[in-house]
């Protein structure tokens, strides 16, 4: 038996999800707020 | 235990730096090691303390390597050079005064020979190769980071095994000829299996692996060479998106999603399989044996691996002021140094985030602090898992660059108020409980074909008398994937390569 393993059930991104990952608009945004949530990561890190 | 004693020994004290009046310095703070935290910590002290005070860094490499990024030299997306810069000139104008040497010997309470507490050093630096030298200190940093253990799985490791790396810059050069010698084959029509993973049932440093993966498998799409290549990742994580950190449960669309749906999803849309629950335990030409956590095992033949060793503390050996090897009580098993951690044995349901250390001071030595990967952390983060046959497949916790460069500071913070006010100086705290990290894993380098995961992860350590049973902060632990990682970890590329050369208002640059 085979121990490499695939997973057939995992969750599939939707077709528009798929799309919007390599949106070149969306992902500005999506930029824009990634650099947000990271900061507030950061700060909270550094007393 | 038998130890060979360093011999000859010179003795460096009171260099003058260029800039000072000459003499003594005031204090002299060391700093054992130039990643990360040890970099982060030497740039910051030296911005703190005026010049009469010394600070010297002790590092067996000349180069900063921004380790990251080694993932793209290893696909050859980058090359060394792009991930590596010389670290003398960057020392020369701070004024750090650099040792390019190993530290071997820890001497926290002097010696018959030195009374003052010292290190002893062996030099790599060309000029001086094997030298040896004791350099006294009033304050120790010990960021070593980590030895890579290839020893730990017979054949493993690019210098006479069996397998691939992309720990070191050169390591990853490597590793990219062989990955293209693989993509040759199979552009000849030839059907090659690539496993990539971890090397040892103990190894950390998953996210490595897993960006590598995927930078591979993005660079045999890119080849049209991906349909008849196998690409394999073997694990020792329980389940995929353990990562060493018990897994996440992210904020995700309003719900929570476990980083293991949200990796195995990652998986499945790629086409790459897994090997899960693995204890590699010898590598040899062409495969794998390995044994999971059922206690079961079995072989993975291979026409390319990449396996990342298990870690372990530098080799640097403690003695007391009669020369007694007191590394058992300095160091934990692992080799890393024992801070203000709750070191005493405890089972899975009784692991606190309160047993994780605060301040990284020494256990034994007031004067001395671990940072970074140096320290001895409590336990795992996950839970430790033993097979039947009594081998441990235990993910070791992660200690990335951001909890490094933060405990860096962090340490550079609380010697500076030790040397400006005494006893009275404020103690800075980093506790990986308090703290939050970002990761960026790289799933594949372009500029608008470049795909990347961004997770963050709040607190590091989970801490479930805080937030509940999943242990975290769930608005504040997410993951996201898309091009606007990849943009985000190229940005990071630049930014903290900037910030280590120490260039202009490098400071106001967070760790």
């Amino acid at each position: 038996m085979s121990n490499v393993t695939s997973f057939p059930d995992a969750r599939k991104p939707s077709p528009r999800e798929v799309k919007a990952r390599s949106n070149v608009l969306v992902q500005a945004w999506r930029f824009a707020v990634l650099n947000l949530k990271m900061i507030t990561i950061v700060t909270k890190g550094h007393h | 235990m038998s130890h060979q004693r360093a011999s000859p020994v010179r003795r460096v004290y009171g260099e003058a730096l260029p800039n000072t009046t000459g003499g003594m310095p005031m204090s002299r703070t060391v700093i054992l090691g130039a990643g990360i935290a040890g970099h982060t910590a030497a740039l910051h002290l030296r911005r703190m303390l005026g010049k009469e005070h010394e600070v010297v860094v002790v590092s067996p490499n000349s180069q900063w390597n921004w380790i990251p990024s080694n993932i793209w030299v290893g696909v050859g997306q980058m090359t060394a050079k792009q991930v590596l810069f010389p670290l003398a000139p960057v020392y020369r104008r701070k004024g750090i005064v650099f040792h390019q040497a190993l530290a071997v010997e820890l001497h926290g309470e002097g010696s018959a020979e030195q009374p003052e507490p010292h290190v002893t050093v062996r030099y790599t630096d060309p000029s001086r190769r094997g030298e040896q030298a004791r350099i006294t200190y009033d304050f120790l940093v010990n960021a070593t980071g980590p030895k890579l253990n290839f020893a730990a799985t017979p054949g493993l490791g690019p210098d006479g095994g069996n397998s691939w790396s992309v720990c070191t810059a050169g390591h990853a050069t490597e590793a990219n000829a062989a990955l293209h010698q693989v993509i040759d084959a199979l552009r000849a029509g030839q059907r090659q299996t690539l496993l990539i993973g971890m090397g040892h049932g103990t190894c950390t440093c998953q996210g490595a692996a897993f960006e590598y993966t995927f930078n591979v498998e993005h660079e045999l799409v890119k080849e049209g060479v991906r349909d008849l290549a196998e690409v394999i990742y073997i694990t020792n994580e329980a389940r995929l998106g353990d990562f060493g950190m018990d897994g996440m449960n992210f904020g995700y669309q309003g719900q929570v999603m476990s980083s293991q749906d949200f990796t195995e999803s990652f998986f499945e849309e790629r086409g790459v399989k897994a090997i899960i629950g693995a204890h590699i335990e010898a590598v040899e030409p062409g495969r794998v044996r390995y044994e999971l956590l059922d206690g079961s095992k079995a072989e993975q033949s291979f026409d390319f691996a990449m396996l990342l060793p298990p870690f372990r503390g530098a080799d640097l050996r403690a003695f007391d002021r009669e020369g007694n090897d007191v590394s058992d009580q300095v160091f934990a098993p692992s080799g890393f140094m024992k801070v203000d951690a709750d070191y005493s044995p405890k089972s899975y349901a009784e692991f606190r985030a309160s047993d994780w250390p605060r301040t990284y001071q020494s256990a034994v030595y007031d004067n001395v602090w671990a940072a970074g990967i140096a320290f001895a952390p409590p336990h795992p983060m996950s839970e430790p898992r033993t097979t039947p046959n009594g081998t441990s497949i235990t993910p070791a916790p992660p200690r990335t660059g951001m909890p490094s460069g933060v405990i860096g500071r962090a340490v550079a913070q609380t010697i500076a108020e030790r040397v400006k006010h005494g006893a009275a100086g404020t103690v800075h705290t980093a506790s990986m409980a308090e703290q939050g990290a970002a990761c960026l894993a790289s799933g594949g380098k372009g500029v608008f074909s470049g795909k990347a995961a961004a997770m963050t992860v709040y607190p590091i350590i989970p801490d479930k008398e805080t937030y509940g049973e999943l242990g975290r902060d769930t608005s504040q632990t997410f993951g996201e994937l898309g091009l606007s990682a990849h943009w985000m970890k190229v940005m990071l590329h630049y930014l903290f390569i900037y910030k280590a050369k120490a260039r202009p208002l490098w400071h106001l640059i967070p760790e």
